[in-house]
């Protein structure tokens, strides 16, 4: 497959694997979580790299940018969207610079 | 598209990525809220935090699952990868959903 390397190409690939990766996150949230409910020493050290703070930022990161542009692909599939869908992605990263800075100051 | 068993297997699942996605990014603003950001802490123990957790889990892991096979339909061709790959996604639902309510239904106790 080729890649057209344009903003809504771009946006659609981040997507994919912003959205990959925050599913093996939250997989493991999961997993971690059944470790300490269940005492299971082994997942001591999984719970300790999901709850690092550079993790966490990345995720905090992939995450508001999944969470924005998912929204983004709303507006073009079920409004009008796609006639401003590069305005539209712009608006959503300055959108998600400020939620992610917000959260930051609070970690 | 030449594996696909009906002219409109894609299309539920189409629709069904978006409605759970705008579901989760709903709870997901609750569960960061209350359980990871929350001033006070919460009783997650209690049978409507159960409820919530439990479908925060059902929601998140047909979004995963949806999402990991649109990618496993776009970049892998051979057909018993495929349909292997289909599987797997059924099993990890499986076993993920086992692993949430057995952790979440007695949480607390």
């Amino acid at each position: 497959m080729r890649y057209r390397w344009q903003t809504g190409a771009t946006s659609w690939l981040v997507h994919r694997i912003t959205g990959a990766a925050v599913g093996i996150y939250l997989l493991l949230h999961i997993l971690g979580q059944f470790g300490m409910k269940y005492d299971q020493k082994g997942l001591d050290g999984l719970r300790n790299f999901l709850t690092a703070k550079a993790v966490v930022v990345i995720l905090l990161a992939f995450l508001i940018y999944h969470s924005l542009n998912g929204i983004r692909e709303l507006i073009i599939d079920f409004g009008n969207g796609a006639l401003y869908h590069k305005k539209l992605f712009w608006v959503m990263m300055v959108i998600g610079l400020v939620i992610f800075v917000t959260t930051l100051t609070t970690l | 598209m030449a594996y696909q068993t009906s002219s409109n297997a894609g299309a539920f699942n189409w629709l069904f990525q978006r409605i759970s996605g705008i579901l989760i990014a709903i709870v997901l603003v609750i569960h960061l809220g209350a359980v990871h950001f929350g001033a006070s802490p919460v009783d997650l123990g209690s049978p409507s935090w159960k409820v919530f957790h439990v479908a925060f889990v059902v929601l998140l892991l047909y979004h995963i699952l949806n999402g990991y096979w649109l990618i496993v339909e776009d970049y892998v061709r051979i057909h018993w990868l495929r349909v292997s790959l289909f599987g797997l996604a059924w099993v990890m639902g499986l076993v993920f959903l086992i692993l949430g309510f057995v952790t979440l239904v007695p949480f607390g106790t």
